[in-house]
């Protein structure tokens, strides 16, 4: 997954866990950058009745690096809480939910977004925004998409929000990568063939909590400028999101209370880094340690595992992949560095030499009127690895990076396996569930309880 | 302050370290810090949320505060001793 329980311990701790990170130029609004970041992963739509919440001790936030040394420059911070209308029942709602102040909804979430500048004090853009309630079904939310629309809000500081239940919008196939990393379309290639099949969305009928802001482009970068050229050393912002709960818990009768300084629990940059990238005994050391020092994992990153696996699980299939003996340093480039300016001609995402795991954005490059969801890979070049749209195949992508599809950006000499332009998973963005929105915050509603599982 | 991970927190608990709620311990509330001067407790201070002590060492007295949102280290090797016969009550 891109990174749904990707680390042991987190995975034990749902509302904590971000699962996928998105930054991108808004394709409706291209003066504005579009940040995601999801929560709880593989919720089951009909998981009542006590439904999916955000964590009112989690400190989420979203950071953004714009003068690269991969610390945060500007974070905007979210803070929930929870409104119990009656105590008297067990129910999420006693009715229709037709508004967000419906009395008949008995559980309702409100959130705050600070703004923090470096060197400024923390500004609270909002308070109270009301978070919509999930997809329960016909009877208990008859009109979700019109509260969905409600509750996205746009700030008097220009910013628009939304934070609450959408649908899952990564596609992989969960069920045949991790039994021993088989590709449904190729796994008649593989150690242990079966006959080569259809790929099969294993997210197809779940949904996630988002917590999204659209941000003007001229409040995220260094000089508070919108650049128009690529090669602008100041057109390139670093993206993560991090949770973070305090370092002490205390379970009294009566309630749970924290105390002490947050501590972060989980953090995303690049999909699939965590997840596929660091060695498991260090996965909850990552997710608690700042991307500046990621230096500590780099050796991973130029000598992947799964580089050294692909040969062995597919026989005769990476011939040139298995020769090559040499640090991988076109994925430094792609995770830790971004990529410099020569490479691929018209683009550039360099933001120094710290080694830091950042989803970088090249926000001069404009939203691209034809996509490919291979993004750098399909010669759309507002796409993954520039930044990360909601419907780019990042499992394909970073499966051909590692298989050695980027390596010649770096060596010349080197001629890639013809499987490392093919390699997939056989799932795409047709087979997310829900149909991504062409406007913010673009991941689709969410599967509704009633409706998913289907009888069918 | 010092820098602590969620990892070294958990290991540090985990290898015995004692750590105990301060508005729990009997009697804690009338044990004044050691150097501090009985006049210098202000008994009005009403607590916000819980104060929790961890004595990380205790030969030199060495505690860590936790009290809303911020981690205080604090040393006092009298204070340190009368925790940890507290808690080994």
């Amino acid at each position: 997954m891109s990174s749904h329980r990707e680390a042991p311990e987190i995975s034990k701790d749902p509302v904590a866990d971000s699962t996928d990170v998105y930054a991108f130029v808004s394709p409706d609004r291209p003066n504005t950058v579009t940040l995601i970041t999801n929560y709880i992963p593989l919720q089951g739509p009909a998981g009542g009745p006590n439904f999916y919440e955000f964590g009112d001790d989690v400190l989420y936030e979203i950071h953004i690096d714009n003068d690269g040394d991969a610390r945060p420059d500007i974070t905007y911070q979210f803070r929930f809480t929870t409104k119990v209308r009656n105590p008297n029942t067990f129910l999420y709602n006693t009715g229709p939910i037709t508004t967000l102040d419906d009395a008949d909804w008995n559980r309702r979430q409100f959130y705050s977004v600070t703004k923090a500048v470096e060197g400024h004090e923390p500004r609270v853009l909002a308070s109270r925004v009301p978070c919509p309630p999930c997809n329960i079904g016909p009877r208990s939310t008859p009109d979700f998409a019109g509260l969905a629309n409600a509750a996205t809000v746009k700030l008097p500081s220009g910013e628009r929000v939304y934070a609450g239940q959408r649908a899952e919008g990564f596609y992989v196939d969960l069920g045949s990568i991790f039994d021993l990393g088989a590709l449904r379309p190729f796994q008649n290639l593989h150690l242990l063939p079966l006959p080569a099949a259809l790929g099969v969305n294993a997210t197809a009928q779940l949904n996630v909590h988002t917590i999204a802001i659209q941000v003007p482009i001229t409040d995220l970068t260094r000089n508070g400028r919108r650049p128009d050229d690529p090669a602008d050393t100041k057109a390139t912002i670093g993206v993560y999101a991090s949770a973070s709960r305090q370092k002490v818990l205390i379970r009294d009768d009566d309630a749970d209370r924290g105390t002490g300084p947050f501590t972060q629990v989980s953090r995303l940059g690049n999909p699939l880094f965590n997840e596929v990238i660091v060695p498991m005994v260090l996965k909850d050391r990552w997710n608690a340690e700042e991307p500046a020092d990621d230096k500590m994992f780099a050796d991973f990153v130029r000598r992947p595992e799964l580089a050294a696996l692909l040969p062995v699980l597919y026989p005769g299939v990476f011939p040139n992949l298995a020769a090559l003996d040499a640090d991988r340093a076109d994925l430094v480039a792609v995770l830790l560095t971004g990529i410099p300016a020569g490479l691929i001609p018209g683009f550039q995402s360099f933001t120094g030499t710290r080694l830091a795991d950042l989803l970088r954005l090249n926000v001069a490059i404009p939203p691209s009127g034809s996509p490919s969801v291979f993004g750098l890979l399909g010669g759309d070049l507002a796409g993954f690895p520039n930044g990360r749209r909601v419907f780019d195949d990042v499992v394909a992508i970073e499966l051909r990076a590692i298989a050695g599809a980027t390596y010649p950006l770096v060596n010349g000499s080197f001629t890639p396996d013809a499987a490392a332009s093919a390699v997939d998973d056989g799932v795409g963005p047709g087979d997310v569930g829900m149909p991504y929105l062409d406007r913010f915050p673009y991941l689709g509603l969410p599967h509704s309880g009633f409706d998913v599982p289907s009888a069918a | 302050m010092n820098h602590l991970s969620r990892r070294t927190f958990i290991g540090g608990a985990a290898a015995g370290v004692a750590a105990v709620t301060a508005a729990a311990v009997p009697g804690l509330a009338a044990a004044a810090p050691s150097q501090l001067p009985d006049d210098d407790l202000d008994d009005t201070t009403d607590l916000a949320g819980p104060v929790v002590a961890r004595v990380r060492d205790l030969r030199t007295g060495e505690i860590t505060l936790y009290a809303g949102t911020e981690e205080i280290s604090y040393t006092d090797r009298t204070l340190a001793r009368r925790l940890a016969r507290a808690a080994a009550r």
